[in-house]
């Protein structure tokens, strides 16, 4: 990981229920950290394994998938199936020798625009420790 | 479409709102150096009437195959850019929307820097996306002019008659020997008082004369194949089992009411009976002189079922007006938890019945009344939590009101339809939008099989399903890509890439849509997507290990050269 600067995190986030909570923050003007890049995906479901291994080769410190409440996926529970596969992920992760905290799951937090600041700001937090083991 | 070669970007300073915050003249630079891309405009106001026309000027001069558009959310105006595209002539998949407004420039107000470094960033996997997108994978499907409608109550037969009156031709599809449901033992209708059997005449005669409608009695569903356009679907029972073949399926069976053995002593004791079997003894005109006692919530508002019926306050207080009405001398008494009598017709009628001289007494669910009585019911004894005071009522009869619960067969029906049922077994609905279309596109549901609702509801669900399925079928086509998870949301079928499928039929088991099979190709087991029934959910491509299977709408090229862009 990059020492110096800010930690650069991806966010997957689902169109439904996070993608409205990123509107909101940003009809609220709510302040965010620029480090973050957004993609927004159909559903949680459709985020690939190979998608999070990818950035984090490529450089990315932080990779966040954000889906909706569990039981309020609009695609018959696809996102229980991401959470399963995900959840595997990140305990493949530390096998790999990459700290599983790098990989952050967030499943329902994101329709509103406090608690999609609140997830994202402590995310950044975590990565910043992770990189300089102090707190931010 | 395919590879786009001339990319055209377009990027919007949201009138004044983004100057200050964005380096639009940087970020100009920025997209104009991207391979692919031709040219690149910086607007005030592409949402607006000027924005539109030079959108459109650019576009017919330019003639880009895909445009990237910087700017506000594409939830803000996303779909109108989309349809403005196809209008003029363009693919809608080759244009991406991207957020510089709400996901960034807004929350990073503090940094002008860190702001346009990050909107270079988002440009850049706007573009990456469109440069890495694969040719998209669609079929046409022809929709047939025929409607299955399953049940003849008055949700049933509305919807039929809805149908037929607009051209498409109905299979009204009965378990009983006679169509009119529910209608055939009401005696009059809440709220209007209408008598039941006037309604159900008018409906019967219409749907028996339109020549469009086949009543099919005795008949149940046995099994279902297809999909939206082109179900076939297997009938039970009937003179003979045949197949119809219909381009929707719509659900009108109705609900049962609930049977409350062991409450109140129903069963052991005369003189108490269900609504239901009251309605009849209306209907045949028995003698209902003396005390009547209504008892409201028999079997509902509980921890095991606890929705409100919605119908039985209603249909208890026209009863018991009824029986004030018809037997001046008699006494009504009403124990109830809640009087649920919503809007301007229910309350009207609550307002009647008061005026009537019918009592209401109220119950707490732990001091329930209890009857008295050796043979026949002879007294209910219940406290009145108004007043605090316990009551003895000498009765004649007790009329319990029970709710109307959902038909077992549902379950079975919705593993079929691979449709969804409530915690109590109605069918239910997942779109504000469109909320008589169940998850499945091509199904619908109406009347109580969705929730008790009055006749005159049902009727109106009846043909509001009608207009929603011939808006469908009159189409005659339509793509596999317009049947998503919801109406007006793109469901682009998931693609198989052949030489990855281990064949292990992960995605067919999880798929909720019943949209994947296992078909043998060169002597081994593949994958197969059944495009129309795909709504592009992706649950396949979560529970593939091989990454074999994906949506369309962020394949693996596109995701990892958006990932390599994102910070580039």
């Amino acid at each position: 990981m990059n020492e110096s600067s800010d930690p650069r995190v991806l966010i997957f986030a689902c169109d439904w229920c996070p993608g409205l909570g990123s509107d909101r923050a940003g009809q609220d003007r709510l302040s965010l950290p620029s480090c973050f890049r957004l993609v927004r995906v159909d559903c949680a479901a459709q985020v690939s394994g190979e998608w999070v291994i990818e950035a984090f080769s490529g450089g990315i410190d932080g990779v966040m998938v954000m889906g909706c409440h569990l039981d309020a996926c609009r695609h018959q529970g696809a996102n229980h199936r991401a959470h399963k596969k995900l959840e595997t992920l990140r305990w493949l992760l530390s096998g790999l020798g990459i700290p599983p905290e790098r990989l952050c799951l967030s499943w329902g937090m994101g329709r509103e625009a406090l608690p999609f600041q609140e997830e994202v700001q402590k995310f950044v937090s975590t990565l910043k420790l992770l990189k300089t083991g102090k707190e931010a | 479409m395919s590879r786009p070669e001339r990319i055209g970007a377009f990027l919007c300073t949201c009138g004044k709102t983004l100057a200050g915050s964005l380096k639009f003249e940087d970020l100009k630079n920025r997209a104009l150096s991207l391979p692919g891309v031709s040219f690149c405009h910086v607007h005030n106001a592409l949402c607006q009437e000027s924005g539109r026309e030079f959108l459109e000027k650019e576009i017919h001069s330019s003639r880009p195959d895909a445009v990237v558009i910087g700017g506000c959310s594409p939830r803000g105006h996303g779909a109108i850019f989309k349809r403005l595209f196809m209008e003029w002539g363009l693919d809608e998949e080759a244009l991406e929307v991207v957020d510089i407004r709400e996901g960034c420039a807004w929350v990073h107000a503090d940094t002008q820097d860190g702001a346009s470094a990050k909107a270079q960033g988002l440009l850049r996997m706007g573009w990456a996306k469109l440069a890495a997108r694969e040719p998209t994978q669609d079929t046409t499907v022809t929709l047939l002019d025929s409607a299955l409608v399953l049940g003849g109550g008055p949700a049933g037969m509305s919807a039929a008659m809805g149908l037929a009156r607009q051209g498409l031709r109905v299979y009204l599809v009965e378990k009983d020997a006679t169509i009119g449901g529910r209608l055939r033992s009401l005696s009059s209708l809440y709220p209007s008082g209408d008598e039941a059997a006037g309604i159900l005449n008018r409906l019967k005669g219409e749907v028996e004369t339109l020549p469009l409608i086949t009543i099919l009695l005795r008949s149940e569903i046995a099994g279902v194949k297809g999909y939206v356009g082109n179900f076939q679907v297997q009938l039970r029972g009937g003179e003979e089992s045949k197949i119809i073949r219909a381009g929707a399926i719509v659900l009108a069976m109705g609900a049962q009411s609930f049977v409350p053995r062991e409450l109140f002593r129903y069963g052991e004791l005369k003189g108490v009976m269900t609504q239901d079997e009251l309605e009849s003894g209306i209907l045949q005109g028995e003698d209902l002189g003396g005390t009547t006692v209504f008892i409201q919530c028999a079997g509902s508002r509980y921890p095991g079922r606890p929705y409100c019926s919605s119908i039985c306050c209603p249909v208890a207080l026209k009863n018991a007006r009824v029986i004030r009405m018809r037997r001046p001398e008699s006494r009504v008494f009403l124990l109830h938890r809640d009087v649920m009598a919503p809007g301007i017709d229910l309350e009207r009628l609550y307002h009647q019945a008061m005026e009537a001289n019918v009592r209401f007494l109220r119950y707490s669910p732990e001091l329930a009344p209890s009857l008295e009585g050796t043979d026949r019911v002879q007294k209910v004894k219940v406290l009145d939590i108004l007043s605090g005071r316990e009551t003895v009522l000498e009765a004649d009869r007790v009329v319990l009101s029970t709710p109307l619960v959902a038909n077992p067969g549902n379950a079975k029906l919705a593993e079929m339809l691979s449709i969804l049922t409530d915690d109590y077994g109605f069918f239910s609905d997942r779109s504000v939008l469109e909320p008589n279309r169940m998850v499945t596109p091509g199904v619908y549901a109406c009347g109580t099989s969705r929730w008790p609702c009055s006749v005159h509801e049902a009727i109106l669900q009846g043909q509001s399903v009608a207009v929603s399925v011939a808006t469908l079928l009159r189409r005659k086509t339509a793509r596999a890509s317009d049947f998503g998870p919801m109406e007006g949301v793109k469901g682009w079928p998931a693609v198989v890439k052949e030489s990855a499928c281990s064949g292990c039929g992960n995605c067919s088991q999880a798929c909720p849509s019943k949209a994947i099979g296992l078909q043998l190709s060169d002597g081994r087991k593949i994958a197969r997507v059944n495009k129309v029934r795909c709504t592009g959910c992706g649950t396949c491509a979560a529970v593939c290990s091989g990454g074999a299977i994906q949506t369309q709408t962020l394949s693996d090229s596109m995701a990892t050269k958006m990932i390599h862009e994102a910070f580039g």
